[in-house]
């Protein structure tokens, strides 16, 4: 349920539900972040359980909200973790994790090695349970607290909620190569500094200006590149998407999360039909036709909601028309990376994506 | 035919791949940059690298190096059969459903249940082993094709690993080297700054090197020592040579050598050394040197020369302490015993209430004194381990019997009841020290009546085990008393401990008593318990084992033969203290027994010598001559007559001095009647069975104070008339003595020196010789005008000895 503003909140209606294992899942859009601390004293007195994250955008199923709180009814927790990457004792797991077979998993989208960070969350759950979540943060891409639980808000790790519910999940962008293979032949962990021995700008610009309208001027880096992101190869699945986002004076280019050094990359691009249809085809592969009431999550990324921009409507509406096939509710936010994994394979951290998951109750 | 971009992704995937490799020359970091890019761009879910292991014997067996993700390892050794390696070698890559892979054995990672396996030959080193999910879409793709794509890179790879490996080789064996290098270079530094003198010569014993320490102990630098032999180098006139001779006899036969030394510097100070020398061996067990490390123990020695002084002198003053303690206990004893022996007569007298009452208490402190004085030589005796528990038949019961009868009297003044429980079925007649578990029994008793103020104290006795000819018996003193407080528990046996400091002032005592009994009991084999709860009651317990004495019957039956044995026996007293000669004398007299005083060995030896005896009783310190000596001479004369000594000395040693003199037995003194009793007649009983062909027989009928010798002469040895002339003498005697007391309480002076010199004929005859000066002295009472305490003490000489003259008459007739 969506309320606007935190006085709309009905507190006392979520009086009942102090049961040990029943939790409630907030996600508050970043203009309204400043409640947060209020919104979480107000459950501390109702003795309600809640965890959550602060997000650029929260959205429902047709409307994509700046402001306001998203209250998710998820079915009871196994355990609630609060995983640190600066506290290494938070992943002295004694947990029976046999029982799970799915987890939402809600990051610092900003902090530091991610990439490790969701290794380490791979080694110690391995893969035998779905893993589904994504980046909180700001928009001004400036770290801050953005993760909380009744004890209060915390950066740097990410909480993980346990449940033993099964689910589906599904993971696609849409987004299709533009132009290359480019060889990242020089990069440090999120930074590209060279594209075929090249200053990484310098490829990245002849590229894009040689082969579309968009010519880069100063101050309008963002602009064009949400429209061309990189894409690391994997066999037999989409390219992993990679958002570049700030142009260094080098010119070399900050992606949101890290490229491998030496990889094969390839510049992409995405028209809203098939970024639109790539949701519709998300929706279409986690919809549970037997199962009524079904929890849908969705985790969108940031950049995708603006480079859809109007548009993001539509791609709301393509899921929202298969979902409603058996009255499930879009409950969803706008990430600064998503969070996937399918049972198989690492846990992987994605950009420019739209990642949905299916609880079943 | 593959598109364009299809060949680039191929070229894309080769070329990083090629590019993940060499970047470090880390083993693992190699293993896991190439994993990365190859798990990543083929979207592979499990890797693994794993290579031989070169020390392994038979070249299957292969180590993991690097897992991706690890969490999924298993185990880390794997070993692989020659036939999947030799198709391995063939094929390059084999793929593997799970099953087959379950089939060979191959799995070593957990939950990868459903999926293929992927074994990638790296040549010549190992292989790579991948595994897909089912529902992996790229399972698929990845085919034999795909691996022969990679086949060149594979086969850098390997060599980037061999390269690895080689340098990690090289860098262990660097490490090792280093490390090596630092260990000689440290003990280089230890032989040449060690305090220790270290001399290297050569195999003939020629000096080669020498450390600092030696300069330091020997004043001779490296250059003056080289060259020379270091078998002689040293040494001077004090050194010992046997230590030397036998060195140098290790040495020729090639063995280690440790010895002390006293070696001589460059100065000539001499000083002691310990020395060790070690034979050093080339690689073809040639002898090529030797090695010798001194150390200077001149201190060392000196302390120990300190020691040995300091020891012997506290053994001195260790057997002094003994010694003393023998004389002092001997000297508070003898005295002590003349005290008890006096007021037991004391008390046979006509006594008033209140005398009676005042002896009384005497007798009770001498008691008391005397069980102090046992106390303390006893704790002395068992510090110093001079105790020494005997085995000797004893009556236990009758111990106990004993026991309660002596202390009912204390129980019952005290309302306090005394009970005895013996097991019925416990033999009575068993061996061990029956006086040490008297003295345990009685000490415990006595605290327990002590300590009591209501109720009642039990002695229970029980039979706990009985095997063979052996009991094992539980005694236990209960009581109803004050108990002990929990902690003083812990100390109430320490030796001078009373529960409460006061306690010494309010029931008396040393402490010494429970320390006593449990030492006592321990050298029985026995442990002392104690249990008390405060104001509940103490019980004190303790178990030991005794054999039964299988002939305890034969020596019931000749003690009750011996009653009666003493009458009539003669028996010499050789003491020295008239106190003592005087109190046995009158014991021994009172059992029947007749009796001859020698004053000191000396004087005991003359008279044995002229007269028969049955027994002898020997004083063992005494002026002149001791009894040790004495018996010695009188043992060469005979070595029948069974000689008790009288003691205070009770130490172990003497004891086995007494049996190496040739005396029988001991007694200590005070000696207590009963006892010396008992002994007396087990000797005389054992001497009348045992000697029947006792030589030494003598006509003359002589008596202690007086001799027939001169009436036999007189009567030409007629035993008639010189028993007449006896019985007139004892008529004679009787009847004077009981005027001469009428006029004594008279005064009538006169009439008694008329009686003196009627007498003094008839003493002469009986040969009284010491009443001869005393009969002649009252006689001319009126002329040396005597006192009337004088005429008393004659009198009383004259009284006495005229009364055993008259009971030894007597006896002689039974």
């Amino acid at each position: 349920m969506y309320y606007r503003k935190i006085s709309d909140i009905p507190f006392k209606n979520f009086k009942g539900l102090t049961d040990t294992n029943k939790y409630i899942l907030i996600f508050i859009a970043e203009k309204s972040a400043e409640f947060s601390k209020e919104l979480i004293a107000e459950f501390n007195q109702c003795g309600t359980k809640i965890f959550g994250g602060i997000y650029p955008t929260i959205f429902t199923d047709q409307e994509n909200y700046e402001e306001g709180f998203l209250i998710v009814d998820i079915p009871p927790l196994e355990g609630l973790l609060k995983l640190c990457t600066k506290d290494s004792s938070t992943f002295d797991i004694n947990f029976e994790l046999s029982n799970i077979k799915s987890a939402i998993l809600l990051t610092d989208g900003l902090m530091e090695g991610t990439d490790a960070f969701l290794k380490k969350v791979y080694s110690i759950f391995g893969n035998q349970m779905n893993i589904v979540g994504g980046g909180a943060g700001f928009m001004t891409l400036k770290q801050q607290p953005c993760l909380f639980t009744n004890d209060g808000i915390f950066q740097d790790g990410g909480l993980m909620a346990l449940l033993k519910n099964k689910s589906k999940i599904s993971v696609k962008h849409g987004w299709e190569v533009f132009d290359g293979p480019f060889i990242a032949t020089a990069t440090e962990k999120k930074v590209i500094k060279e594209l075929n021995w090249r200053p990484a700008f310098e490829v990245y610009k002849e590229v894009i200006e040689s082969n579309s309208q968009y010519k880069f001027q100063d101050g309008n880096f963002f602009e064009i590149a949400k429209i061309f992101p990189f894409g690391i190869y994997k066999e037999g699945t989409e390219f992993i998407v990679r958002d570049p986002f700030i142009l260094n004076d080098d010119g070399s280019i900050n992606c949101i999360s890290e490229v491998p050094e030496n990889s094969t990359l390839q510049i992409l691009t995405g028209d809203p039909d098939t970024l639109v249809n790539a949701a519709k085809e998300v929706a279409e592969m986690t919809i549970n036709k037997e199962a009524k009431d079904s929890s849908i999550l969705v985790f969108d990324c940031i950049t995708r909601v603006m480079y859809l921009d109007n548009r993001f409507k539509d791609e709301l509406n393509a899921m929202k028309h298969v979902y409603s096939q058996n009255s499930s509710s879009i409950r969803g936010v706008a990430t600064l990376g998503e969070i996937a994994s399918s049972g198989m394979g690492f846990v992987e951290f994605y950009n420019k994506t739209i990642v949905a998951c299916n609880l079943h109750y | 035919m593959s598109s364009k971009i299809e060949i680039v992704k191929e070229l894309s995937f080769l070329y990083e791949l090629s590019l993940s490799i060499g970047g470090t020359l880390s083993l693992e970091k190699t293993c896991e940059d190439f994993l990365q890019v190859f798990m990543r761009q083929k979207n592979i879910d499990f890797g693994a690298i794993w290579l031989k292991n070169e020390n392994a014997i038979d070249k299957v067996q292969f180590t993991l190096i690097y897992a991706e993700p690890s969490f999924l390892v298993l185990k880390q050794e794997e070993k692989l059969t020659l036939n999947f390696l030799k198709r391995l070698g063939t094929e390059k890559a084999i793929k593997l459903s799970v099953e087959e892979a379950h089939s060979f054995d191959l799995i070593k990672e957990k939950n990868l249940k459903f999926g293929t396996y992927w074994f990638l030959e790296i040549q010549g080193i190992g292989f790579i082993k991948f595994f897909f999910n089912e529902r992996n879409p790229s399972q698929t793709a990845f085919n034999k094709q795909e691996i022969k794509k990679a086949q060149k890179v594979l086969h850098k790879f390997s060599f980037a690993l061999q390269s690895c490996l080689l340098h990690r080789q090289i860098i262990q064996e660097t490490e090792q080297k280093i490390k090596y290098q630092k260990e000689i270079k440290k003990l280089a530094l230890v032989a040449e700054k060690t305090d220790n003198a270290i001399v290297i010569t050569d195999s003939l014993g020629i000096i080669e090197w020498t450390n600092d320490g030696f300069f330091r102990i020997s004043g001779y630098t490296l250059n003056e020592a080289i060259g020379n032999w270091l078998g002689s180098f040293l040494q001077g006139p004090d050194t010992d040579l046997e230590t030397v001779k036998n060195i140098g006899i290790q040495l020729k036969q090639e063995k280690s050598v440790r010895a002390e030394l006293i070696n001589y510097s460059k100065s000539g100070h001499k000083y002691w050394v310990e020395l060790s020398i070690q034979p050093i061996y080339n690689e073809n067990n040639e002898l090529t040197n030797y090695i010798a490390v001194l150390s200077e123990i001149s201190d060392r020695k000196k302390k120990e020369e300190e020691l040995r002084l300091a020891k012997e002198k506290a053994e001195e003053a260790g057997r002094v302490k003994q010694e003393f303690l023998s004389v002092v206990s001997h000297e508070i004893r003898t005295p002590l015993n003349g005290i008890i022996g006096m007021s037991n007569l004391l008390q046979k007298t006509q006594l008033s209430p209140q005398q009676s009452d005042y002896l009384n208490t005497i007798q009770i402190s001498t008691e008391n004194l005397s069980l102090i004085i046992n106390s303390i030589l006893d704790f002395s005796k068992i510090e110093a381990g001079n105790l020494k528990i005997q085995a000797i038949p004893f009556d236990l019961k009758k111990i106990l019997q004993n026991l309660i009868s002596s202390n009912e009297l204390k129980a019952e003044q005290k309302g306090l009841g005394l009970f005895l429980k013996f097991d019925s079925k416990i033999e009575e007649n068993l061996i061990g020290d029956g006086i040490r578990l008297s003295q345990v029994l009685l000490n415990l008793i006595s605290n327990a009546i002590k300590f009591t103020n209501v109720g009642k104290i039990e002695i229970v006795v029980r039979l706990i085990a009985k095997m063979n000819n052996a009991l094992v018996l539980e005694f236990m003193v209960k009581d109803t008393g004050k108990g002990i407080a929990e902690e003083m528990q812990k100390v109430i046996f320490d030796s001078f401990t009373q529960e409460d400091s006061s306690f010494g002032r309010k029931y008396g005592g040393t402490g010494l008593g429970l320390s006593i009994s449990k030492k006592l009991v321990t050298l029985m084999g026995g442990n002392l318990q104690l249990n008390s709860i405060e104001k509940v009651g103490t019980k004190v317990s303790f178990v030991l084992g005794f054999p039964i004495n299988q002939s305890s019957n034969l020596e019931n039956q000749s003690q009750i033969i011996s009653e009666n044995l003493l009458i009539g026996k003669k028996v010499l007293v050789v003491e020295d203290n008239t106190m003592n000669q005087f109190f046995a004398q009158k014991l021994l007299e009172g059992w029947g027994m007749k009796v001859d005083i020698a004053n000191n060995g000396k004087e005991g030896v003359e008279i044995f010598r002229k007269k028969h005896f049955d027994c002898i009783l020997m004083d063992i310190q005494m002026p002149e001559m001791d009894g040790f000596q004495a018996t010695k001479i009188i043992r060469t004369e005979n070595n029948y007559i069974p000689i008790i000594a009288l003691t205070a000395l009770v130490v172990q040693e003497e004891i086995e001095n007494f049996k190496s003199a040739g005396i029988n037995d001991y007694i200590t003194k005070p000696f207590e009647a009963e006892l010396l009793k008992q002994k007396l007649s087990n000797y005389l009983y054992a001497n009348q069975h045992y000697s029947i062909s006792n030589p030494k027989t003598i006509e003359s009928k002589e008596v202690d104070f007086y001799s027939n010798q001169l009436l036999n002469q007189m009567m030409k040895g007629n035993h008639v008339q010189v028993k007449q002339m006896e019985k007139l003498f004892v008529d004679q005697a009787e009847d004077v003595i009981n005027q001469m007391y009428v006029y004594f309480k008279s005064e009538n002076w006169k009439e008694i020196g008329l009686l003196a010199n009627k007498l003094k004929a008839s003493i002469d005859m009986m040969q009284i010789n010491n009443l001869k000066k005393t009969i002649r002295v009252l006689g001319n009472i009126e002329k040396r005008k005597l006192e009337r305490r004088e005429i008393e003490t004659l009198l009383n000489e004259v009284f006495d000895t005229l009364r055993k003259v008259c009971f030894s008459i007597k006896n002689s007739y039974k």
